[in-house]
């Protein structure tokens, strides 16, 4: 707690010497984004099985980000399912499990040491996210069905680039001439470190007495573990903005989820790759 | 241009690099293993730290593991280990352990080393009119000129739903009683128990208790919850129940007879039943084989511990030196009309 009140208010300090920052990077703006990507999940849920379970899966996801030139804010939801498979020595073609996370993420930054480097931003702040992890695997018996639940408070960090392309160039392809146009461009990186992570796990058994007490499957033998567990996700991206304001986007993002050691420990990961629009809201 | 492109590939690089890293860092790497020793620990961990009926049915788990983990040796085959690791489980005296691999499935199946008290073919033969009614999992039809309505309901396949329960329990609401024939159902969908409790209740009522293992230690249970059943909307009986039972009538099987054990107007004729009280869980071992065995202990209003058969109220076995007759219907019959 010390050390998240510490980087709070040094980030509130840092973020008072904040000057004129150059004009790209300071411009503001409310946008609406949406993402689809695919990627590779892969699970391990050692209340059941101390196999990896991996396999491709699809994602979508929905964000509206407000930015100006001394803070960013965004909130975003995001869906991933696929479906997985054992990493075995055996051929277990039979054995499949379906996956399925929801993410929101609420993130506020704010920039330090504005004007430290030509064409960069560095913000820094905390994103709150809580995840919901669905799996079933039939193979499994009584414990097909695998819900898990995780809140994090993260740290957040976010450098931000501008690669703009400032003049037109010619370059040949094949003999064949083309004209690069001026482009608006920003490379960014955000990582997010959870600081404080608390789960909803099914509980040292891992199964529910409701089925046999006629009663609502949730809480059942659910607790919930605060302070457990590991949290870190990760987004690079390159972005272009249109000429009409919009922006179109290409994004690598990685997620890592453990439940911690209290019980037999879940552990996730998401790696994917998506392509995002950006719908401007404010026109200036 | 150039270098910034470059920059941006080499910035792009590293951070992937970092992250995988990052990752790896902080996750085992995955534990697929065919080692049979790692298997056979990984097994008799598992149970030894979850499975419920230890002390109940008084089984030396440590004692097991040393006797078991002897007959196991570098280079065993599948089928060797399989069948190693299968009679461990098989210790356990309880249909709810099972060992699955992709070849061959372990049971204890008690229900193969205890008398039948059920003879189908008798009760088509001799009781039933060839028109019997066969409503989703329910096969039915009256016995005694109409005064006693008859339902043999041998598995819980999860079929039971307020439509097929309508009509069966209004078929025979003019009827003296009714028998339901639960010999040899050797369980299933635990959410049909529930649906075919809640239509002998009139107010909600408490039937039996549960509690879940919640620590390492043998006899490490969480407080026992109360399972409560309400009335249903629909149909229900209120008349006199005869529940049929038997060795073989296991697991929801035996929530049945228990659940109905606390309900006044429901008498249980037969034999003690196969037991299988415990709710099984499901796992996966190092080498993909998956395993199931009890993790809960289901307990009389008392208290009591059924695991090793809910008894009946009135003993009445199967004579099989006479296939003409089912002395259990006829008992049940007797009682209802009498």
């Amino acid at each position: 707690m010390r050390l998240l009140i510490l980087l709070i208010c040094t980030l509130f300090m840092l973020s008072k010497h904040s000057s004129a920052a150059d004009e790209y990077l300071s411009r503001a703006s409310r946008d609406w984004q949406i993402r689809g990507g695919v990627g590779m999940t892969s699970f391990r849920d050692f209340a059941t099985s101390p196999l990896t379970y991996r396999g491709y899966s699809a994602g979508i996801s929905l964000g509206r980000l407000k930015t100006d030139s001394l803070r960013h804010r965004s909130f975003s939801i995001h869906f991933y399912s696929g479906n997985t498979k054992p990493l075995s020595l055996y051929d277990l073609r039979t054995i499949e499990a379906h996956s399925s996370v929801l993410m929101l993420d609420y993130a506020r930054l704010y920039r330090i040491r504005p004007g430290f480097l030509k064409r960069t931003a560095l913000f820094a702040g905390a994103q709150l996210s809580a995840n919901g992890i669905y799996r079933v695997n039939a193979g499994l018996m009584n414990n097909a069905l695998g819900l898990d639940g995780g809140v994090s408070l993260m740290a957040s960090f976010k450098l931000l680039r501008d690669v703009s392309r400032t003049e037109s160039r010619r370059i040949k392809v094949l003999f064949i001439p083309i004209r690069l146009k001026e482009r608006n461009r920003s490379l960014y990186w955000q990582f997010n470190g959870g600081m404080f992570n608390t789960n909803f796990r099914n509980g040292f058994a891992y199964g529910s007495l409701k089925q046999t007490t006629n009663q609502f499957p949730l809480p059942g033998d659910y607790r919930l573990n605060a302070f457990s567990g590991l949290r870190f996700s990760s987004d690079l991206a390159i972005r272009q903005w249109l000429s009409n304001g919009n922006a179109i986007q290409l994004n690598y993002h990685w997620d890592f989820y453990s439940s911690g050691r209290k019980f037999e420990p879940l552990e996730f990961a998401i790696h994917s790759l998506g392509f995002s629009f950006f719908f401007n809201t404010r026109r200036s | 241009m150039k270098s910034q492109v470059f920059i941006i590939a080499l910035f792009m690089l590293t951070i992937n690099v970092c992250l995988t890293s990052c990752e790896k860092a902080f996750i085992k790497p995955n534990q697929a293993s065919k080692d049979p020793y790692a298997n056979f620990e990984y097994l008799w961990k598992q149970c030894d730290e979850k499975y419920s009926f230890f002390e109940l049915k008084q089984v030396d788990w440590k004692k097991v593991h040393d006797d078991y983990k002897a007959k196991i040796y570098t280079g065993i085959s599948d089928d060797s280990l399989f069948s190693v690791m299968g009679s461990m489980l098989n210790e356990l005296r309880d249909d709810h352990s099972n060992l699955i691999s992709y070849f061959n499935v372990s049971a204890y199946r008690n229900s193969l080393k205890v008398q039948p008290n059920i003879f189908w073919r008798t009760i088509t033969d001799n009781y039933l009119n060839k028109s019997f009614v066969t409503t989703g999992p329910f096969v039915h039809d009256f016995l005694s000129n109409g005064r006693v309505g008859y339902i043999r309901f041998a598995a819980f396949t999860g079929q039971i739903n307020s439509g097929n329960l309508n009509y069966v329990l209004n078929r025979y609401a003019n009827t003296k009683g009714i028998i339901l024939d639960m010999r040899r159902n050797g369980g299933g969908a635990v959410s049909d128990v529930f649906a075919l409790l809640s239509r002998f209740v009139e107010q909600e009522t408490t039937v039996f208790k549960v509690r879940i293992k919640s620590g390492t230690g043998h006899n490490e249970f969480s407080n026992p919850e109360d399972a409560r059943v309400k009335p249903a909307s629909g149909s229900s009986f209120k008349g006199k129940v005869i529940l049929l039972i038997d060795r073989g009538t296991y697991s929801a099987g035996s929530f049945t007879a228990l659940g109905m054990k606390a309900l006044p107007n429901i008498t249980l004729m037969g034999d003690t039943t196969g037991g299988g009280l415990g709710l099984p869980n499901g796992g996966q071992l190092p080498n993909g084989w998956t395993y199931r065995f009890s993790i809960t202990q289901t307990l009389g209003l008392n208290g009591e511990n059924f695991e090793n058969g809910v008894p009946p109220d009135i003993y009445q076995l199967f004579d099989w030196n006479d296939l003409s007759r089912d002395e259990v219907l006829d008992a049940a019959m007797d009682e209802l009309l009498k």
